[in-house]
């Protein structure tokens, strides 16, 4: 019998933590190493398109509009009727986008985003459940499943909860940032208290993002998380995702960490680390 | 009495009298100490002057220049399959060129890629050959690809202009 994909929302209230790049490399963690040979899908359910921008490229993203190949936002619009349309139920097929296969049968398949998502967000009634009855259709496909959700509290959230088994919070250790985690576990709390909730929702850890281990502010902004995870009995990863100039660098050349070119060993084993601990934490 | 300056040309000259010999050096000197000739000297100058720039440099000063000779295996292959011999030698300029694969690890990481022997180097410049070499015994049709995809690596995909294509135009659609 084959095992259950695990499907995980990376997710922070505040924006510019690093969600996207983190999504992006553990994708590739998990196919592109022969140690793993996953199956994983990202789901980008943020209107800036972050991580299908990081995946794809422009002319691949390009094609996809061009062709009307459906996207994110056809998954919450695919019950809205207009005057032109009726209510129509999406092939989940159809919004699977392949980015890259291996011979081993490992890929990594997008579901991209685009802009118009904010505006699903305008008429949110009755479209937090449809992302996860399209993915109950087409988990048996994957070991893995990357939701990257935008940084704001909406259906989109609401929709990722549903989807997901486990939250993973990247924090970047600085003070703002940090703020970012009370207010995403309001949110959660929010979320398991309402009648839809989805109780079996795990926090499968808190990962410290850019993390450099050199100012006091740093230092400071880690304790303070730490203090907080420790009262909430909230796990914290003991690997870091380190502070690289790589990091955007690969997200230009549409690599991961280990493939971006002149990337020190260093960070790919760090990187590395870190997903073997995610790993672990899921049960992947 | 000879000078010590003059000493030295009349050493060269000697030397010149046994490289052109005897008889073309008494026949300039005669046209030398006419008057036609001096009158018409500044022109006559002009002449060897022009003639000395035309004149090929030698062989073993060219080579000296040329740090990158077209590799011995890839000259054969001209006359045994012209069509591979093309893509190479233009593979081969714009490597030269730094058109493609601009680094040296650029290239190392393009052999390791096509899966190609290791290539033992430690220089741009010395690590060219090597691979074309390489890629004169490869297939093809392989050579075809790979060529193909190291030229379009050159080419971002990822430049904020066609992002800002997409995004704005979406904008203005509305």
């Amino acid at each position: 019998m084959m095992d259950m994909a695990k499907c995980v929302s990376l997710i922070n209230m505040k924006g510019g933590v690093g969600k996207s790049t983190l999504a992006v490399n553990l994708a590739w963690q998990f196919t592109g190493l022969k140690k793993w040979n996953k199956r994983v899908l990202v789901i980008d359910l943020d209107p800036q398109f972050n991580a299908s921008q990081y995946l794809i490229g422009v002319q691949k993203y390009q094609q996809i509009l061009s062709n009307q190949i459906p996207t994110v936002w056809d998954v919450f619009e695919q019950m809205t009727r207009t005057p032109s349309k009726t209510s129509k139920q999406l092939n989940p097929k159809s919004v699977l986008y392949n980015v890259v296969s291996f011979p081993d049968g490992s890929r990594i398949d997008l579901i991209p985003s685009r802009l118009e998502l904010a505006y699903s967000l305008r008429n949110p009634s009755q479209k937090e459940g449809l992302l996860a009855q399209l993915v109950s259709k087409i988990e048996d496909d994957y070991d893995l499943i990357l939701l990257d959700c935008a940084p704001t509290e909406s259906v989109l959230t609401t929709a990722a909860y549903l989807t997901s088994n486990f939250i993973l919070v990247p924090v970047k250790p600085e003070y703002l940032s940090t703020i970012g985690l009370p207010l995403l576990v309001r949110s959660i709390d929010e979320f398991k208290a309402a009648p839809y909730g989805n109780n079996n929702l795990q926090l499968a850890g808190i990962v410290f993002n850019h993390a450099s281990n050199y100012s006091p502010e740093e230092k400071i902004s880690k304790t303070e998380v730490r203090r907080m995870a420790a009262k909430n009995k909230w796990y914290v990863f003991k690997s870091e995702v380190s502070y690289s100039r790589s990091y955007p660098k690969g997200a230009r050349e549409g690599e991961p960490i280990f493939r971006t070119s002149y990337a020190r060993w260093k960070q790919a084993f760090r990187f590395a680390a870190f997903a073997d601990e995610f790993a672990g934490r899921i049960g992947l | 009495m000879i000078e010590e300056q003059e000493m030295d040309l009349l050493l060269d000259l000697l030397k010149l009298l046994k490289k052109h010999g005897d008889k073309t050096f008494s026949s300039l000197a005669n046209k030398l100490t006419s008057g036609e000739v001096i009158g018409n000297l500044s022109q006559i100058l002009m002449q060897v002057s022009k003639r000395a720039e035309k004149m090929p440099r030698p062989e073993k000063e060219r080579k000296g220049k040329q740090q990158h000779p077209i590799p011995k295996s890839l000259s054969t292959l001209e006359k045994i399959d012209p069509q591979k011999y093309g893509i190479l030698i233009e593979f081969h300029r714009d490597l030269v060129a730094k058109r493609v694969l601009p680094s040296f690890r650029d290239i190392k990481q393009f052999a390791t890629d096509c899966d190609l022997p290791e290539i033992y180097a430690n220089s741009r410049q010395k690590v060219i050959n090597p691979l074309i070499e390489a890629l004169v015994v490869s297939p093809n049709e392989m050579v075809h690809e790979w060529i193909k995809s190291a030229k379009s690596g050159q080419q971002t995909d990822r430049s904020l202009e066609g992002w800002g294509k997409i995004i704005m135009k979406k904008k203005q659609g509305e």
